[in-house]
């Protein structure tokens, strides 16, 4: 068996069984508006109609008998007895609905949680056909958010940016270890390599800035309104605003070994040398921070500027020999 | 007959799922032969045309479609059934609709008229909106797909979108992400409790080896897909992170049963509270007692991560998977964390501090000379 040709017959199953019972209603359905409702292109969707009722041979009928399709230019209709409901969610679509539903209860604040734990029953009701499924556990879990205190931030800084009102963050940097109190036009929120960032203009600063959620303390919703431009996109302002969040002056140089390059290379630009090791330049805003992401790496990091890093590392590593317990 | 001139395969399974919704009562397969033009084929020998239904009744099961096998009486042929129950997704309404909703307008037609009515809240149904775009964040194309499609069909009866709004929340994909094909294999094998065999590289050891493993489950955590497993060799349950795997290959023997049961009192999420990297390992678990210096800012927020430590009641403990992530986080550090057993960790951290130290004393003789 070739399992692409198993392949396609899935997808088009699928498709049919969206897209039958969307026509099945006796009257003319436009084919771009149906291509939408299945999420497929129209060549596609026509192509698969077709595919459904060609037949080649002059044998008994089968249900496509049964069936009568009417294509115009751009329109199509469709008689069947059968397949007027959609089919019920298969497994794996209950599956990906109960992952998503599981993984908001474990994030949301309690009420939210409640609701989503509701909404997950109620589906695996609608789901109730796979009698044959009795055994299935999950085959996926997922967390989004690293503690419960930014599941709870992130659902308030997304009702913050829908409403479009301001924001209070207790947040903590390298900048201010114990914390400052921010005032913040929320613009967006973007998730990357493991953690949740907002985006906004920052009334302190007087500027668009990007705040780590997890260093965030409190955070609460402000009566004001937020000023947030209509045009806002949150990458791009990512990717404009970078260079005024990282307004340091000096620069880390680290070379790491060839044997963690490609681990290096997989998150950031490099510099790759003649022997497999690569040297990258990171912005330096505070020397413990550089010195905390040297040491983690072991003999497979080293600074090369600026010389009073290259002197805290070898200083903190003194420390750690000297205090070894025997 | 040629190939080109049978019916396409999508259309003779139509046909086979049709057949079954007509009949109330299980079925021969002879009976459904006389509604399936391509299993009736005088060309083809019986035999041909049993195993081409056995295929197709095991792919449509795969696919969700609840075909049931009812075994025959004192060794006779077994019957099959598909209930329309079990196959038409369930008539659904929104519950503030109320009592002046009007019920749903059945089709005539087989199947249509006994299935069940299901009500939803207004905010379970937004609830599910959320669910479905969260799964689109999961870096995992079917079960991105299957949540969009899930959301298609319940969208016949009650107003469901997946939330567009993206302009405003963005998830940033890395350049790291797992491959699509393998973690598609890896679903499979977990669904059919199938063993998988596949290379592994580690970043300690720098190296590829072969693993054999029963798969319990995925796990996406902080951005990351990983696989929780019982390594058939180590008799240990590991994880492995997906982006690391190749070669992946699954049992194709007895594809139909089970290579394993995971246990009953595995539990899934219980892997999604574990994050910090020293305990996403492929290693035997250690515990380790560490003394954290409190007045140093970033040792008492290490110190946190720890739990008490029964026996040295100034230290936390900690159960690392991966002793050599552990000791590199703890030399991150620079002396504030000092750790006090097991000696094979006090010696590593010992070890590692020097070879470290080496290459600055190293290169201050080479500048001075």
């Amino acid at each position: 068996m070739n399992p692409r040709t198993a392949d396609d017959a899935a997808s088009q199953l699928r498709r049919l069984l969206i897209a039958i019972p969307a026509l099945a209603d006796d009257s003319p359905h436009r084919i771009a508006d149906l291509a939408i409702l299945v999420g497929v292109s129209e060549g596609t969707l026509a192509k698969d109609l077709r595919t459904l009722v060609t037949r080649f041979d002059d044998g008994p009928g089968g249900f496509v008998e049964g069936v009568r399709l009417a294509f115009s230019t751009d329109s199509v209709q469709l008689e069947s007895t059968f397949f007027r409901r959609p089919m019920g969610l298969t497994p794996s679509e209950l599956g990906a609905i109960e992952l998503g539903l599981a993984a908001l209860a474990r994030e949301l604040p309690p009420h939210e949680a409640a609701v989503a734990e509701r909404a997950k029953e109620r589906v695996v009701r609608a789901a109730a056909g796979l009698t044959l499924h009795t055994d299935r556990g999950p085959v996926h879990a997922a967390r989004l958010v690293a503690s419960e205190r930014d599941g709870l931030h992130l659902s308030l800084l997304r009702t913050a940016i829908s409403s479009r009102r301001k924001a209070e963050i207790e947040y903590r940097s390298v900048s201010s270890p114990a914390g400052s109190i921010r005032s913040v036009h929320p613009y967006g929120l973007l998730h990357s390599n493991g953690h949740w960032f907002l985006i906004g203009h920052c009334e302190r600063a007087e500027s668009i800035r990007i705040f780590r959620l997890d260093r965030m303390v409190a955070a609460k919703m402000l009566a004001e309104p937020a000023d947030i431009p209509d045009d806002v996109d949150v990458e791009a302002t990512l990717r404009n605003g970078r260079a005024t969040v990282t307004n340091a002056e000096d620069v880390l140089r680290v070379q790491y070994s060839p044997r963690i390059a490609r681990w290096i290379a997989e998150h950031q630009s490099v510099e790759t040398q003649h022997d497999g090791s690569v040297i990258v330049d990171h912005p330096l805003l505070d020397d413990d921070w550089a010195v905390r992401h040297v040491l983690q790496y072991g003999p497979d990091a080293e600074v090369l500027e600026p010389p009073r890093v290259r002197e805290m590392v070898r200083e903190r590593l003194e420390l750690v020999l000297s205090a070894h317990v025997r | 007959m040629p190939s080109a001139k049978r019916p396409a395969k999508v259309q003779r399974w139509m046909d086979v799922i049709a057949a079954f919704l007509r009949f109330r009562f299980p079925i021969s397969f002879e009976q459904l032969a006389a509604e399936v033009p391509a299993y009736a084929d005088p060309d083809q020998a019986d035999d041909a045309r049993m195993r081409m239904f056995e295929r197709d009744k095991d792919e449509l099961r795969e696919l969700g479609v609840p075909i049931e096998t009812v075994a025959g009486e004192e060794g006779g042929f077994s019957s099959y059934r598909l209930k329309s129950r079990a196959f038409y997704l369930p008539y659904l309404m929104t519950a503030d609709d109320g009592a002046a909703a009007a019920p749903p307008i059945r089709p005539k037609g087989p199947g249509y008229q006994d299935l069940p009515i299901l009500s939803f809240e207004p905010d379970e149904i937004a609830m599910i909106a959320r669910a479905a775009t969260r799964v689109q964040h999961m870096q995992h194309a079917m079960l991105a797909a299957d949540a969009a499609t899930a959301v298609r069909k319940l969208a016949f009866d009650i107003p469901l979108a997946i939330d567009g709004d993206s302009a405003r929340e963005v998830i940033l994909q890395p350049s790291h992400a797992s491959d699509h094909d393998v973690l598609e294999l890896l679903d499979t094998a977990v669904r059919r409790r199938k063993l998988v065999d596949f290379d592994y590289r580690s970043m300690e050891r720098d190296a590829h080896s072969r693993r054999g493993v029963q798969p319990y489950g995925l796990i996406f955590l902080s951005g990351i897909w990983y696989l929780v497993a019982h390594d058939v060799t180590a008799n240990a349950l590991r994880h492995f992170r997906v982006s690391r795997m190749s070669r992946v290959v699954i049992n194709s023997a007895k594809a139909q049963s089970h290579d394993f049961e995971i246990p009953s009192d595995f539990d899934l999420w219980s892997h999604t509270l574990s994050r910090q990297a020293w305990e996403m390992g492929d290693a035997d678990a250690t515990h380790v007692s560490v003394r954290f210096d409190p007045s140093n800012r970033f040792a008492a927020a290490g110190a946190e991560l720890g739990d008490a430590d029964p026996e040295h009641s100034d230290c936390r403990r900690f159960v690392v998977r991966r002793p050599d992530a552990f000791v590199r986080w703890l030399l991150s550090f620079g002396g504030s964390a000092v750790p006090v057993a097991p000696s094979t960790i006090v010696d590593a951290l010992h070890e590692v501090a020097s070879n470290t130290v080496a290459l600055y004393l190293a290169a201050t003789q080479e500048h001075s000379t």
